[in-house]
């Protein structure tokens, strides 16, 4: 794509994890049976009135921190006004006016995104087409939801791939969204533009609706780039469009154009009074904040000396992050505990889609165990893995299944005895300064436990047996 | 009893049912029948089963003799206010079948005292209007003379109370329906100061304005009413003032309380209107009030500030009624938007769709600065110059209308335009309390009101000021 270059600008729709919506009492948890999570409020029946989940402030508030915003201390609530038949009030309550959060961004390969605002409001619907029938399910109706608007800074698909995650990262962090993609709790508009290399007048954006993966992110926008770089190259102008991608396919299609543009008729929510926050409240959650996924990387690599690859990896969850150090404390063995970090703990989750039962001082057991060398490594990966399903003690399932390095010194010095006995040449050689052989005896005591001794310690006394 | 019932105060008739000279079931009954004897059309819905159950409860409580004030007694309320399990309408066809299953907080409150509610009362559509012409269920007369409108939206509230149907009623008032059509009957009402009575379970028209307010005989029954329903509702964030006695105290000193009289409101208003008016006054004087002339100059951009707001919250508030959930339904289009249009097309009167097409007009992106944001100026300009006005004066006194109740084969021009409201509507853009009493009648025999406007929350202000005019011989 030479010659050009792409601007992008993400709005992210993020759920907050509240266990009732935002103006009612119902409850939010994903995939109950339609229509049973509703009330007369949100199914905006007449009469019915607004009633703001302080929860919400509260994680919206959490978030804009998360992000180094600007809390607003008076913020407000706006209605959205257009028909559809999944909202129940043919108007969303929205923050258009007076946000809750300004300004602030992130970090993404060393360039700093600014995030414009954070918003709160509540969400919609949903519509399914069975046949020639529309059915509306309105459970999600008056969800909480955050907008988090960046500045139109992304320079390319992977960037803004990367924010998005990034994100992602800081939300469930935070506690703020489980950030479930498939679910819908977390959700990316993008916004593309391209225009020349060497200018800097932004060229007409499209914007490209709902997407619910981070490859889909960062493929919709390469397909977007690619098409406005072909029309103009081709002679045509750009047009303002919303599209939508279809990411199996990796199709973009046009659901409206400009000229179809909806007149929202925003004004002020008259039902619900300012948000106001004082310096207390606002101080009050800054502390309650956790440390945040760049504070975990950045403690990894410099207490752990681990790679930042591995911190990066190790610190993706914040569950995983906390295990790993909290397992640390008791271990100086961190080379194998990242090394089950980094290679096991992956695999077996990808493996059994199961709950980590894992405990920390175990874990730590675990790694001791290795550095005693009372178990070898594999061992130590198969009993990981047992531990992670089972939630049993290392110790216990070493012995269980007997991979535990129960030989003693005696055993060891009566197979040393046996092996110089049935092997006059190679002690011989040996003796005369063959090296070599040395490993050869080794492996045949070895052999005699079946893999049980602690090799150190049979080198140990086969040295002192052969020196006598 | 029938007699009793439109003559007996609150007091008498709670009296007599502690005292067994009747039950409530039989002074519901009596009540139901004139409600359907009735010949001003002021209800559309009566609730016989109910209404004699719940009288029957509140016998049972009489009896052992733990009974809240109005236990027992026959009440009626809006058509807009929701009542759990009896149909609400706001007299449109687009809600002719609807019925709510639940009622409005101040509903709620009204039965927890023991209040009977009979039936729901006829309105203007959505309560848009200042006659009650607009109802789909017919217009409503005014007991006084039948060849006059009752006043709206809540005309069948004020005719109700006025015809002895009941003592009182609740209404809405958004901008001056609960005072106007109480000042066209001859009967006592408040508007609450906005934030005072829940608006859980009223059915939107103009939410920054609407507020539920009691129609009733006299100022006193009116406070005992809004003692009942007033006061924090967790399912209204903006209602905020603590519960109150406000009956209690009324008898309220007047010596050396000032009156202030804005003459900007006294333009425009006909001379018999102000000349009962002013008796009205001579009663305060008589009372060793000072009456001063004030100045609250809005009168060019009250009515449009008025337009503008109440217009753009109602065509937001009436989007949801798109048939798919609740409301008139048809199967007319093929789309949604061919569907919404012919429901909505036939389903809401002229006067609704007015105010819809208004509303959307001033809130489309190309006017939203010149007209909506520029009527919360000025509606910020009006409540300031209040607070001024009330740097000079306890309370505000003017004509609750330009005029007594107008024929009711008049034109579109009075029933259809804000200018009828153009006494009571600053109230509601600035959120004050106002109670209207009768001062006097014209030559037709048509009621006279005068209204009494208090600073915020100062509600008991304001009734105790008509209650001492209504005893004091102000009430003709």
């Amino acid at each position: 794509m030479k010659g050009y270059k792409t601007v992008i600008g993400l709005e992210i729709h993020a759920e907050l994890s509240t266990k009732s919506k935002l103006f009612c009492g119902c409850d939010t948890t994903f995939g109950q049976s339609e229509n049973t999570a509703i009330c007369p409020f949100c199914m905006g029946m007449p009469g019915t009135l607004p009633n703001l989940n302080k929860k919400a402030v509260e994680l919206a508030v959490k978030a804009g921190l998360a992000f180094r915003c600007d809390i607003q201390k008076i913020s407000s609530f706006d209605r959205k006004n257009y028909y559809y038949p999944d909202l129940p009030k043919a108007y969303q309550i929205t923050q258009f006016f007076r946000p809750i959060a300004l300004g602030g961004g992130l970090e993404i390969f060393d360039k700093f995104i600014p995030i414009e605002r954070i918003h709160i409001e509540e969400d919609a619907g949903k519509l399914y087409h069975k046949g020639e029938n529309s059915l509306a399910d309105y459970n999600r109706c008056s969800v909480p939801l955050i907008e988090i608007v960046t500045a139109p800074k992304i320079t390319s698909a992977k960037m803004a791939r990367a924010f998005a995650e990034r994100v992602s990262r800081v939300l469930s962090y935070t506690q703020v969204c489980d950030c479930k993609m498939e679910q819908g709790s977390l959700r990316v508009d993008v916004n593309v533009s391209v225009c020349p290399e060497d200018s800097n007048t932004l060229g007409t954006r499209t914007e490209i609706k709902n997407l619910n993966s981070f490859r889909a992110v960062e493929h919709a926008i390469e397909a977007e780039a690619k098409r406005q770089i072909a029309l103009i190259n081709g002679g045509q102008r750009v047009v303002m469009q919303t599209l939508h991608f279809d990411d199996v396919k990796g199709k973009l299609t046009v659901l409206r154009t400009k000229e179809e543009r909806v007149d929202y008729r925003y004004f002020p929510e008259p039902d619900i009074p300012n948000i106001e926050l004082n310096d207390e409240y606002i101080e009050n959650i800054k502390k309650s904040l956790p440390r945040l996924p760049h504070q975990v990387e950045k403690t990894l690599v410099e207490e752990y000396s681990l790679s930042t690859q591995a911190a990066e990896q190790i610190s993706e969850e914040r569950a995983t992050a906390e295990l790993f150090e909290a397992a640390a404390l008791s271990t100086q063995n961190i080379k194998t505990l990242t090394s089950l970090f980094i290679t096991e703990l992956p695999r077996i989750k990808r493996a059994n889609n199961k709950p980590c039962l894992l405990i920390p001082q175990e874990i730590a057991c675990l790694c001791n165990m290795v550095k005693d060398r009372k178990i070898n490594n594999n061992a130590a990966k198969e009993i990981f893995e047992e531990m992670f399903l089972t939630g049993k003690k290392a110790l216990e399932l070493a012995e269980q299944k007997g991979f535990l390095i129960s030989v003693t010194q005696g055993d060891i010095e009566l197979a040393v005895k046996e092996v110089i006995e049935q092997n006059p040449v190679a002690v011989k050689q040996y003796v005369d300064g063959s090296q070599k052989v040395f490993g050869f005896l080794v492996g045949q005591i070895a052999k005699k436990f079946n893999g049980a001794a602690d090799p150190v310690k049979i080198r140990e006394i086969l040295e002192k047996a052969l020196n006598k | 009893m029938k007699e009793l019932l439109k003559k007996a105060t609150l007091k008498q008739l709670r009296q007599c049912l502690i005292n067994k000279e009747f039950t409530s079931v039989e002074l519901t009954g009596v009540s139901l029948s004139l409600a359907e004897a009735d010949k001003t059309n002021s209800f559309i819905t009566l609730s016989h089963e109910k209404a004699l159950a719940a009288a029957e409860n509140a016998d049972k409580k009489l009896a052992q003799k733990c009974a809240q004030p109005l236990c027992g007694i026959p009440l009626s309320v809006k058509d807009n206010i929701c009542t759990k399990g009896i149909k609400t309408t706001c007299a449109s066809k687009m809600l002719e079948d609807f019925i709510p299953p639940y009622s409005a907080t101040a509903v709620e409150r009204l039965e927890q005292d023991g209040g009977v509610i009979i039936g729901k009362t006829n309105m203007d559509e959505f309560a848009m209007g200042s006659s009650s012409k607009t109802s789909y269920f017919g217009r409503v007369l005014n007991p006084c003379n039948e060849n006059y409108v009752a006043g709206g939206s809540s005309g069948g509230s004020a005719a109700a109370v006025a015809a002895g149907i009941c003592p009182a009623s609740l209404g809405s008032d958004t901008g001056g329906s609960i005072r106007q059509p109480a000042s066209f009957c001859g009967v006592t009402a408040i508007k609450p100061t906005y934030g005072t009575v829940s608006r859980q379970g009223l059915i939107a028209f103009a939410s920054s304005l609407d507020q539920i307010g009691v129609v009733a005989k006299t100022a006193e029954y009116c406070a005992i009413i809004l003692s009942t329903i007033a006061g924090k509702d967790g399912k209204d964030m903006t209602c905020v003032k603590e519960k109150e006695e406000y009956e209690k105290g009324l008898e309220i000193g007047l010596k050396g309380k000032t009156i202030g009289i804005p003459s900007e409101l006294l333009l425009r208003v006909d001379e018999e209107v102000l000349t009962a008016f002013w008796q009205g006054i001579e009663v305060f004087k008589d009372f060793g009030c000072r009456v001063k002339t004030i100045s609250l100059p809005f009168n060019n951009f009250s009515s449009t500030v008025y337009s503008v707001i109440s217009s753009a919250e109602a065509a937001s508030n009436l989007a949801r009624y798109d048939g798919i959930r609740y409301g008139h339904r048809n199967n007319n289009g093929e789309t949604f938007e061919e569907a919404l249009k012919s429901l909505r097309g036939e389903a809401f009167g002229f006067e609704v769709k007015r105010r819809i097409m208004l509303g959307n007009f001033v809130l489309s992106d190309v006017n939203f600065e010149g007209y909506y944001k520029r009527a919360t100026q000025l509606r910020q300009k009006i409540k300031e110059l209040y607070n001024n006005a009330f740097n000079e004066c306890d309370v505000i006194l003017n004509p609750t209308a330009p005029t007594t109740a107008f024929p009711v084969k008049d034109g579109v021009l009075n029933e259809f335009s804000e200018a009828a409201d153009v006494l009571t509507l600053p109230v509601n853009l600035a959120g004050l309390p106002s109670v209207t009493t009768t001062c006097g009648y014209d030559k037709r025999g048509l009621p006279i009101g005068l209204s009494i406007t208090a600073p915020a929350f100062c509600d008991k202000l304001a009734l105790g000021f008509a209650h001492r005019f209504e005893n004091g011989g102000g009430r003709k």
